[in-house]
């Protein structure tokens, strides 16, 4: 734990001189603002999927809602970007909230089918609505976020400014997960009935993680999508909540560095296997088989407990 | 209303309808059997489909053969996935199942693009019948097939669950796994075989289906959200409620592209799962098989 406490003050230090480093590297920098982009979604999941416990494939439904808040409210309504953020947020917050009660009494299996569902319906929607969302080819010369006169226009600025949001968005995750919400949570993982009978109202700390785990990947999608400039459907299908679920359990899905470690393996690694970029997704698909079947707590989980093996071999 | 429209799209409902029923069914025999909701039964599907198009087209093989080919090829990576994947993590729990058979999804998909690229491949039929046609609605040759190799599948199988020793090992795992297993019953054998035939259905409902819509190597999740639709609508743990759902669904989206629009005809079969979900978590028909 005390180690853990180290690495939560490491990480901002990191952050902010990362770029004295890699700043002149444009590859480089566009690497650090995705990884803070999977990195603020993934902290939303693991909430949701490793520390309580339930699988949802919503995250890509989410990620898109908050994405096209902000787009249409900048391009179509003249909001500044970082109120459409919020906006995102907010949007996508409620609907999580109103969509947990229902959604969470369902059992695993049925709520991950649920969510794909959701996740859906929203797609064939944005797609449908052509006049307002642009259709299939989606909205084009997005905005950059602003405050005040200052323009996050440069991948240096947005670098900051992703990894500020990531930085808040872990702290809010590391506070729940500490909190009696994350431990209770924990409870519901173990043993609903459990959970219930210790007092924990399943429902509400429930509603809650689904809740954050829809503000999160809202507020990433809006990121996501003002970096790039444009906006489509077809970075909001399945395959993205698939790759959250990968980048997961690959990282280690029960706790918040697993998500970090993660999301820089899936960015970095495609550069990595360029050459045979052929081969990359099989490459992908053996990692998440494998960390499933041998690793269940990722690889942050095996490099911690690989870590705590050593210390205790220093000690003897 | 016009009528030979709406025979219409009652034909082209049963027909998908049937396809879905197929597969769903494959995804009710693994999980009766094992507990598991298998998010790789698409790729069965495509599996067979994108083997029976490759042989048929560029080795030339007879289609019949080649079917048969693409249905041998599912069942055989349904018994690999059971044996080498499941059978090892059954002690796992629920939540890593899942995560195991989304990854063989991700990975058996992955593979498929590497072998075969993105394009969509198609095949010959496998019977010319002359189309039924009743008051100006058509029922094409490819439907009658499906539809008649549908019938016999099913006969084929509840007799097989009824008079077989397997079969009967099969419907006693389904009840109670832990009692199956005390009163002498290979569990994990049982699995492995649930596995495979639920492939086998798989393939060759895509081996089925190519002659009509075109079969890609991606469209294996597409397929396994339409069998656990079916399935759920019809109640995962019955077989008969699953074919019963597939044919549902078939029906509920031709109704809805026909009268309602195409683009919607997705939107509205995932507003009835969720819909259902919420009402009758145990699928529609669960009270009337209950007692079969």
């Amino acid at each position: 734990m005390n180690s853990y406490r180290k690495a939560g003050w490491l990480l901002p230090v990191v952050a902010i001189i990362l770029p004295l480093f890699i700043g002149g590297l444009p590859s480089a920098l566009n690497l650090a603002i995705l990884v803070g982009i999977y990195f603020t979604v993934c902290i939303g999941l693991t909430l949701i999927f490793g520390i309580g416990g339930q699988l949802s494939l919503a995250p890509a439904a989410f990620y898109g809602l908050g994405a096209y808040t902000s787009a249409l409210l900048s391009t179509r309504l003249g909001v500044p970007v970082l109120l459409g953020f919020v906006a995102a947020g907010v949007l996508c917050g409620v609907i999580g909230w109103l969509l947990a009660r229902p959604l969470l009494r369902l059992r695993a299996v049925y709520l991950a089918i649920a969510t794909l569902a959701f996740g859906d319906i929203l797609n064939t929607l944005i797609r449908a609505n052509s006049e307002i969302t642009g259709g299939s080819s989606g909205i084009v010369n997005l905005p950059s976020p602003a405050l005040g006169s200052f323009e996050f226009n440069t991948p240096l600025r947005y670098y900051f400014l992703v990894w500020a949001i990531a930085l808040f968005a872990l702290w809010i995750g590391n506070n729940i997960v500490k909190s009696r919400i994350g431990i209770g949570l924990r409870g519901l993982a173990e043993s609903e009935i459990g959970a219930a009978s210790c007092g924990i109202d399943v429902a509400r700390y429930k509603a809650w993680m689904f809740t954050i785990g829809a503000i999160l990947p809202g507020v990433a999608g809006g990121l996501l999508v003002h970096y790039l400039g444009f906006i489509s459907p077809d970075s909001f299908t399945t395959q993205f909540s698939i790759l959250i679920v990968m980048i997961l359990a690959v990282g280690g899905r029960d706790s918040l560095l697993g998500a970090l470690t993660g999301a820089i393996l899936v960015t970095v690694l495609p550069i990595m296997l360029a050459s045979y970029e052929k081969y990359s997704p099989v490459i992908f698909a053996v990692l998440f088989l494998g960390s499933v079947m041998f690793m269940p707590k990722g690889l942050a989980g095996a490099a911690m407990a690989a870590m705590s093996k050593w210390r205790r071999s220093r000690n003897d | 209303m016009d009528l030979s429209a709406a025979l219409q799209f009652v034909f082209s409902g049963i027909t998908i309808g049937a396809f879905y029923a197929f597969v769903a069914l494959g995804v009710s025999i693994v999980f009766s059997s094992s507990g598991i909701v298998n998010f790789a039964q698409g790729q069965f599907v495509m599996l067979g489909g994108m083997v029976a198009a490759t042989l048929a087209a560029n080795a030339h093989w007879p289609v019949p053969v080649a079917m048969l080919c693409g249905v041998v090829a599912a069942a055989a990576g349904g018994a690999v996935m059971a044996r080498l994947f499941v059978l090892p993590m059954l002690r796992a729990g629920e939540f890593p199942l899942i995560l195991v058979t989304l990854g063989l999804g991700v990975l058996i998909e992955a593979l498929a693009v590497v072998f075969w690229g993105t394009d969509p491949q198609m095949l010959d039929s496998l019977l010319k019948i002359e189309p039924l046609r009743v008051m100006g609605a058509t029922l094409s040759s490819d439907s009658i097939t499906i539809l008649c190799v549908l019938a016999i599948a099913l006969i084929a199988f509840t007799q097989f669950l009824r008079r077989t020793r397997w079969g009967r090992a099969m419907r006693a795992t389904a009840i109670d796994r832990d009692v199956a297993a005390s009163l002498g019953i290979n569990v994990r054998a049982v699995i492995v075989l649930s596995f495979t035939m639920a492939a086998a259905f798989g393939g060759l409902a895509g081996a089925l289906l190519t002659p009509i819509i075109s079969t890609g190597a991606q469209s294996g999740f597409q397929m396994t959200l339409k069998a656990i639709t079916a399935a759920v609508l019809g109640g995962v743990a019955s077989p008969i409620g699953a074919v019963a759902g597939g044919l549902l669904l078939g029906m509920i989206e031709a109704m809805s592209s026909g009268y309602v629009s195409s683009t919607y005809q997705n939107v509205i079969a995932s507003v009835v799962l969720i819909v259902l979900l919420f009402l009758r978590p145990r699928g529609l028909f669960t009270a009337l098989t209950r007692q079969a």
